[in-house]
Order: structure tokens, then C-alpha cells, then sequence
């Protein structure tokens, strides 16, 4: 019986050690100087579709679609000037209706996601159609009132901010949002939250779905979501999902190739839905006020880092939510992982304050993790602050 | 004792007063009001119809009011609260503004005030009262 005790209480310790290990931060984050763009008139510095381009014309450049304009807005990182405008639709022989997500893979090969459509379209420098990419079966019915398909293995490639598309040998890894409902428990069987698609084929593969101990539970759709983020160097995925702890590494497959605790000191679990937040809206916006939510992720092959982005409770209660991201934002805590031995580097707070806000849409590029801020007081200018791990 | 009780009763008094004024009082210093004055730059008018519809609204609800906005006739107001762009709502919907039937909270006021919603909605004076409900599609 003793034996036993004694036993219990030695993996306690291990246990307990292993998650204060989890939680150490061996070096700090130090801000070295970021950039500065100047916006124009109709770019918000809050737009939902956005890329960081490593090469834009020789150039390091950002890029937003401005939806309501119908154009991509090309900004270089260093000048900190508007340097392209891609008016696709009114320069190109194609007018294209009801774009949201795009991706840029260079200056020839740009794809626009008609979401809704269930189509992104491969466009060229003169924005012909080079090729269409149909996500929906066309033998799946679609409900004439919704537009929504039937098949529970349909999603919508959504792929803005924090999700991903990327190009690999002759497929693109696109994130997607499945066609179920997530408030229910069915929501976490689904695999495409996270799919490809060949180019040549048109097959198109579900990969990813949410980690075994969050099946068979209800999430909503805020904390059913999976960050990701590529190295083409080391041909690795690294998976943040919103309400787990763990972060995976995984190969084209989505086959974990490892996996690591990844949380920030404070951290509570995200417990899953209960019944009263399945039937009430009220509860479901309270559900998601009070939990820690995992954001993105990145991958820095220059420092060979893996960085990951959590954002606080929010503070006080709120009985009406408003998706301005700029109302009343959670803090934000930054970490950074060795890439090899997975222990925590760093970690950093970020206090939204009345003068500035942090935005968890970020970039890696060899000076450090940029993360985005808008003055409140001047929100024509967007920045980047730049950290390095010391 | 004696005391503490007499200091309940004239409280309880003195909230049941207060509520009673309440529920029959014209509430034009309410919040909401308050707001709508801001934006306007005049008392919200008992004959109009105030439509609140975030920028920030779900796309095709939103688009609904814009659309709306664009073509009501002159007793329902709209305003839009936490623009994304100011400029780009200003070139869509310029001639409406000069008619005085939309309004932009270009400083988001409505952010300051915590009037927030998740869901359009639609302010209007009934039963003595300036009542706010949700917007419902279609009316």
C-alpha cells in the first residue's frame, strides 16, 4: 500500500515537473526596430485578408484585399509606400464577384478564393483564369435556400489571416471550414480542417481533423480552429489548435511526427461545451470571453524557433459582442519553442493599452517575429513590431 | 434596530419610486440616445425609425441594410457603428449621407458608449418609450 502511495505521488512529481519544465522560459523577447506603413485612404488596418510576401518584384512586401474595392493592395516592407494595386477585376478581362481569401505565389500565379462558390481561381499577371479549383462534388445537392451543400464531408476553403494555403509540388494545403455545425459534438469527426488538393487531378484529400481527446465533444466554432503554418526547409507543419495546449508537428500526410506542451504560464484548460452553451447563444459568447484561445503559429527557419500566440480571457463582462478587433482586445502572450528540442525560450505579455493595440496577425522573416499594431490614435499607419529571442 | 429598519424602508421606497418613474418616463437620456444625438447632432425623433448595423456585421445581414439604406425612404435613419473604412463606406454611400438617411460613426462613439451589438438592430419610440430590438430580415 505504501509502495503504491509512494509510486503515485513519484508521477505526480514527474508530472508536475514536466508541465513547470513546460512553462519555464530560459531567454526573453527584446524589440528591435519594426516597420511602418503608410496606408491609404481605403485600406483599414484591420482587413481580414492579408499575406506577407518574402518577394514582390524584388521587394519585401505586405499585402491586403481591400473586399469592397475588389483590389489587393501591395505595400513594400522597407518604404513603407503602396507599390502595386491589383485591380483584378477591373483591369482583367474577368470580373470576379465575391472574392475573399487570396494567396500570392508570385506575380503570375495568384489564387482568389470565390468562397462561397466553393472555387478559387488561378489567376495570371493579366488576371486571365489559368484554372479553376472546384471544392464541391458535383454530385453533392445544394440547398436552394442556404447554398450550402448537403455532404457533411463539404467544407469551404478559408484560408485568411491565420489559416493556411500553401502550394507543395503539385498540390495546395488549404484550411477549411467543414459543413457541419459546431456547436454539436458531430462538429469533431469532421477531416477537413485541413485539406489538399491536387492540381493536376483535382482530387482533393481531408487531412486534418481535431486531435483525439477533443473528439466526440462540442467546441464552437472559435475553439474548433487549427493555426498552421509550413517550413518548406525542413517539410514540416507545425498545428496550433485553439483549445489544446499541445502543438504537433506533422508531415504532408498530417501524420504527428511529434508533439509538445505549448502553454503559457496561467494557463487553464478550455473545458468543452456543456449543454446550457449548446441551446444559449448568451452562454456560447460567455464560453468564449472567459477561456484562454490559441492563435497563430510560425515557423522561423532563420532562428530555428517555433513561435505561438495565445490570447487572454477577456476582461469584464460582456453582454454584446462586436467583431471590430480593435474593440476591447484580449492581451496577448507570445512564446517561442526551440524547433529541435522543444523546450520554451521565451515568453512575453502584450496589454492592449488605449493607444495601441496588438493584432495577432504576424510574419516571421530574418530579423524576428513581426506582429502587427495599430495606433489608435493614427490608424491610417500600420506597424509591425519586431521581436528577437535573447 | 429601529433605525436600520426605518433606513430600509425609505430605501425600498425611494427604488420603487425610481422604478415606477422609469417605466413611464420618456427615456431620452437613455444611452442609446444619447448616442443617436451624438451621431445625428439632434434628439432621436419620435417618428423615426433608427436602424444600428455594425460594419463588422455578419456579410450578408449587413449587406441586406446597405442595400436598404440605399433605397428607404426618409423616416428610418441608419447608422452604421465601428466602420472598417470610413472612405470606402463615404464612396458608396455619399449621396444617401447628404440626404441625411445614414450616418457614419467614423469615431466610433459607439465603442466609447459600449453601444454594442452583435446583430443589427432597430430603435424606435413605442408605448411611451424608446424601444430596442433586433432587426429582423426582411421587415
Amino acid at each position: 500500500m505504501i509502495n503504491r502511495l509512494l509510486s503515485g505521488v513519484f508521477f505526480l512529481t514527474l508530472l508536475s515537473c514536466s508541465k513547470k519544465n513546460a512553462s519555464i522560459a530560459t531567454s526573453s523577447f527584446k524589440e528591435v526596430p519594426g516597420y511602418q506603413i503608410a496606408l491609404d485612404q481605403f485600406t483599414s488596418p484591420v482587413e481580414d485578408y492579408i499575406q506577407y510576401l518574402q518577394n514582390w518584384k524584388g521587394q519585401e512586401a505586405f499585402a491586403f484585399h481591400v473586399r469592397p474595392k475588389e483590389q489587393i493592395k501591395i505595400y513594400g516592407l522597407e518604404s513603407g509606400e503602396l507599390v502595386e494595386t491589383l485591380a483584378f477585376t477591373e483591369n482583367g478581362p474577368n470580373v470576379f464577384q465575391g472574392i475573399y481569401d487570396f494567396h500570392i505565389l508570385n506575380e503570375d500565379s495568384i489564387f482568389l478564393n470565390k468562397r462561397y462558390a466553393y472555387k478559387i481561381y488561378l489567376v495570371n499577371e493579366q488576371y486571365e483564369v489559368i484554372q479553376t479549383l472546384d471544392f464541391l462534388d458535383q454530385n453533392d445537392a445544394v440547398d436552394p435556400k442556404t447554398g450550402f451543400p448537403s455532404s457533411k464531408d463539404a467544407f469551404l476553403p478559408v484560408f485568411n489571416r491565420n489559416r493556411l494555403f500553401r502550394k507543395i509540388g503539385d498540390k495546395i494545403y488549404v484550411s477549411g471550414a467543414p459543413n457541419l455545425d459546431a456547436r454539436f459534438p458531430e462538429f469533431s469527426q469532421t477531416r477537413t480542417l485541413l485539406s489538399s488538393k491536387n492540381l493536376q487531378s483535382g482530387d482533393i484529400r481531408p487531412l486534418l481533423g481535431l486531435p483525439e481527446k477533443m473528439r466526440g465533444h462540442a467546441w464552437g466554432t472559435f475553439f474548433s480552429m487549427v493555426s498552421a503554418d509550413y517550413s518548406r526547409e525542413e517539410d514540416v507543419f507545425v498545428l496550433s489548435y485553439a483549445a489544446d495546449r499541445m502543438m504537433y508537428l506533422a508531415d504532408r500526410n498530417m501524420d504527428i511526427a511529434h508533439e509538445f506542451e505549448a502553454f503559457p504560464e496561467g494557463y487553464k484548460e478550455v473545458p468543452p461545451y456543456s449543454v446550457t452553451e449548446v441551446e444559449s447563444s448568451e452562454a456560447r459568447w460567455a464560453h468564449w470571453d472567459k477561456h484562454y484561445i490559441f492563435g497563430s503559429t510560425h515557423y522561423d527557419v532563420h532562428k530555428k524557433l517555433i513561435y505561438r500566440i495565445v490570447l487572454e480571457p477577456v476582461e469584464g463582462y460582456q453582454p454584446e459582442h462586436n467583431l471590430d478587433p480593435l474593440y476591447k482586445p484580449r492581451n496577448m502572450v507570445v512564446m517561442a519553442f526551440d524547433a529541435e528540442t522543444f523546450e520554451k525560450r521565451a515568453e512575453m505579455r502584450l496589454k492592449q493599452t488605449e493607444e495601441g493595440v496588438y493584432l495577432d496577425r504576424c510574419f516571421v522573416n530574418e530579423r524576428g517575429l513581426n506582429i502587427t499594431y495599430v495606433d489608435l490614435e493614427d490608424e491610417d499607419k500600420l506597424y509591425f513590431k519586431t521581436f528577437v529571442v535573447e | 434596530m429601529r433605525l436600520i429598519v426605518s433606513f430600509g424602508l425609505i430605501t425600498a421606497v425611494l427604488l420603487l419610486t425610481f422604478a415606477c418613474e422609469k417605466n413611464v418616463r420618456d427615456q431620452s437620456d437613455e444611452p442609446i440616445a444619447f448616442y443617436i444625438e451624438k451621431i445625428t447632432g439632434k434628439a432621436p425623433s419620435k417618428t423615426e425609425t433608427y436602424i444600428l448595423v455594425s460594419d463588422y456585421g455578419c456579410s450578408s445581414c449587413k449587406e441586406e441594410i446597405y442595400q436598404k439604406a440605399e433605397s428607404e425612404s426618409s423616416d428610418t435613419v441608419f447608422i452604421i457603428t465601428s466602420p472598417r473604412n470610413t472612405a470606402i463606406l463615404m464612396e458608396r454611400f455619399g449621396e444617401v449621407i447628404a440626404k441625411g438617411n445614414i450616418y457614419i460613426d467614423s469615431l466610433k462613439y459607439s465603442n466609447a458608449l459600449d453601444i454594442v451589438y452583435s446583430k443589427p438592430m432597430m430603435l424606435a419610440w413605442q408605448d411611451k418609450s424608446w424601444k430596442i430590438q433586433g432587426y429582423e430580415e426582411g421587415s
